[in-house]
C-alpha cells in the first residue's frame, strides 16, 4: 500500500530518495527514473519471493505450542509459499478464552445462595465445642443454565429467597416466568466444570445438596468499616506513644523517599474505605444440616452481616463430592 | 398485589387535578384482578404478540415466620444434650440446688478412666448452651484452672463436695489467683 501510494503521488520521473519498509531495504535508488522501475505487481511479488527465499538455517519442521495445536511448517527449500496467518490452523493462544477455560479450576457441582443467620456453637462427638455459622437455604431454585456452546462456559444461575412481585422489575418477572419459579430475592451464578454439573431449570437446591462433613467455599460481601486508618486497615504499628511523638500516634509514618522519585508510589497502603469487599472463606466444614428447617451449620466465621446473602459451593481444593 | 404492574401505562407525570384521578382509577383493583391475585398464580397483561408473564406465588419458607434459627436450634440441642434438665438446674440462679461461686465440686468426664477434676468454682458463665464454669485448684503447689463446658457431651457428672465457707461478695472470684506483683 505504501509503495503504490508513493508512486501514484509522485507522478513524475523521480521517486524520492529512498524507500524503506520496516528495516528491510527493498528498493533504494535516488535517481532512477520511472521506466527503470518494474511494474508494481512484479515489484510486490519480488518482495514476497525475496521474503520467502531468505535462507533459514535452522527451520524446525513443526512448532509445538504449549496448548494443543501443532502448526505444520513447510521446509525452507520446498518452494512453497509460506502460509498466511489467516490460512494457518490457528493455535489456541495462551490469552484466549478457550485456553483460559482449560486452565480454570472449577467445582464439579453447583453451589447455592444462602442467608447468614448468626453464629452459635455445637459439640462434636468428643464433646469439643465448635463455633459454627448458621446459614439458611431458603427456596433456592435454578433459574437459568449457561452452556459452553451458547455462552462460552458452564454455569448454573440460582435464585433464592422470595420477593413480592410488585417489587420486582418487569424484565426479571419475565425471566422468572420463563423459568417457572416465583420471584426471587436474589439471583447469582455458579460456574461448574462441565455439563454434568448442570441442573434442570426450576430444580430446587435444598439443604441436602450438602453433606455433613464435606468442605465448602463461602464468599460474600464483607461488612463495611467506613473510612479507616492504616492501623485498622493494614495492620500498621503506628508511631510510638512517647519519645516526642505528638498527636500522630496512629499515623502511617513515612510514605516514601525524597526528591527521587518525588512522588508517592502507586499502591501505597494508606487510610481509606475498608470493608465491603468480596471475601472468600475456603474449606469450611459442613458440621450439621437440618433439612426440616433448611439450615446448614458451617464451621467458623462467614463474611458479611446477618441476613446477608452468601454463596456456598463445594470446596475447590478438596476432592469432589459425589 | 401486582396492581401497579397491571395498570402501568399511565402517561405523563401526575399533575394535580386530572392526572391524579387517572392515577387513582389506575390503582383501583377490579374484582377480576383481586380474584387473579388470590389464586396461586396470575398473569400480567401484555400485548398479545408478547409472551405472557406468569407470576407464581412463593411457597412458605421452611423456617416458621419470625422465628430465630439460633433459638430454634438451641431448644432442639438442649433437649438432645440435657433431656432430664439436671445441667440446666445446676446453673439456674433460681434453683435451690444451683452451684454458686466458691463451692467445691468434682467434675467427672466421659472417658474410659472416668477422669475427674476437683476445684473451687471461680466463675460461672451463663450463656445457654455455651454455659461454662471455671474451676480452680492446686496440684502439687501449682495453681490449675479448668474451664468446663456444662453441656458438653464429655461431661458425665458434677459431684457437689461443699458449699462456700462464707457467702462470696463477688460473682467472679478472680482474687483467688496469686498476685503476680507480689511474686507469691
Amino acid at each position: 500500500m505504501v509503495v503504490s501510494r508513493v508512486i501514484s503521488t509522485q507522478g513524475g520521473t523521480l521517486l524520492s530518495s529512498a524507500l524503506f519498509i520496516s528495516s528491510r531495504r527493498i528498493f533504494s535508488t535516488s535517481t532512477s527514473s520511472r521506466r527503470d522501475l518494474p511494474p508494481l505487481s512484479e515489484f510486490v511479488s519480488s518482495f514476497t519471493t525475496h521474503h520467502i527465499e531468505k535462507p533459514v538455517t535452522t527451520m524446525p519442521t513443526e512448532v509445538h505450542t504449549n496448548i494443543t495445536t501443532t502448526i505444520p511448517i513447510a521446509p525452507a527449500d520446498s518452494g512453497h509459499r509460506r502460509l498466511k496467518q489467516s490460512e494457518l490452523p490457528l493455535p489456541v493462544l495462551f490469552d484466549s478464552q478457550q485456553a483460559a477455560l482449560s486452565r480454570k479450576q472449577l467445582p464439579k457441582r453447583t453451589g447455592t445462595i444462602a442467608f447468614k443467620r448468626g453464629m452459635m456453637s455445637v459439640f462434636d462427638e468428643n464433646g469439643i465445642r465448635i463455633p459454627v455459622t448458621i446459614l439458611q437455604i431458603d427456596r433456592a431454585q435454578v433459574t437459568y443454565i449457561k452452556t459452553i456452546d451458547e455462552h462460552g462456559y458452564f454455569a448454573v444461575q440460582v435464585g433464592a429467597g422470595a420477593r413480592h412481585a410488585k417489587n420486582v422489575t418487569k424484565p426479571m418477572l419475565g425471566h422468572f416466568s420463563k423459568a417457572g419459579v416465583a420471584p426471587k430475592k436474589i439471583v447469582a451464578e455458579f460456574r461448574v466444570r462441565d455439563e454434568s454439573g448442570l441442573l434442570p431449570i426450576s430444580h430446587e437446591i435444598a439443604v441436602q445438596h450438602f453433606k455433613e462433613g464435606q468442605f465448602v467455599d463461602i464468599w460474600a460481601r464483607s461488612k463495611g468499616k467506613g473510612f479507616s486508618g492504616v492501623m485498622k486497615r493494614h495492620g500498621f504499628s503506628g508511631l510510638p506513644a512517647s519519645h516526642g511523638v505528638s498527636v500522630s500516634h496512629r499515623s502511617a509514618g513515612s510514605t516514601g523517599q525524597s526528591q527521587d522519585p518525588g512522588r508517592v508510589l502507586k499502591g501505597k497502603k494508606m487510610a481509606g474505605r475498608m470493608g465491603g469487599d468480596n471475601v472468600t472463606v475456603q474449606n469450611s466444614k459442613v458440621v450439621k444440616i437440618y433439612p426440616e428447617f433448611g439450615l446448614v451449620l458451617v464451621k467458623g466465621p462467614v463474611p458479611g452481616p446477618k441476613y446477608a446473602a452468601v454463596s456456598i459451593q463445594d470446596a475447590l481444593k478438596k476432592p469432589d463430592v459425589e | 398485589m401486582g396492581l401497579p404492574l397491571l395498570r402501568l401505562p399511565v402517561r405523563g407525570f401526575p399533575v394535580a387535578g386530572t392526572c391524579v384521578s387517572a392515577l387513582r382509577s389506575a390503582m383501583r383493583m377490579t374484582l377480576e384482578d383481586s380474584r387473579r391475585v388470590q389464586n396461586a398464580g396470575y398473569q400480567l397483561k401484555r400485548k398479545p404478540t408478547k409472551l405472557p408473564i406468569k407470576i407464581l406465588q412463593p411457597g412458605p419458607s421452611l423456617l416458621p415466620k419470625g422465628s430465630e434459627p439460633k433459638q430454634l436450634l438451641e431448644q432442639k440441642l438442649t433437649q438432645e444434650l440435657d433431656p432430664t434438665g439436671w445441667r440446666r438446674q445446676l446453673f439456674q440462679r433460681s434453683s435451690p440446688l444451683a452451684l454458686r461461686p466458691g463451692d467445691v465440686v468434682r467434675v467427672v468426664f466421659n472417658s474410659e478412666t472416668n477422669q475427674t477434676f476437683v476445684g473451687t468454682i471461680m466463675a460461672i458463665r451463663r450463656r445457654g448452651l455455651d454455659t461454662s464454669v471455671r474451676l480452680r485448684s492446686e496440684v502439687a503447689q501449682l495453681g490449675v484452672e479448668m474451664s468446663v463446658k456444662v453441656y458438653s457431651t464429655s461431661v458425665k457428672n458434677f459431684e457437689f463436695i461443699s458449699r462456700a465457707v462464707k457467702k462470696t461478695r463477688r460473682a467472679k472470684l478472680y482474687y483467688l489467683r496469686p498476685d503476680e506483683k507480689k511474686g507469691k
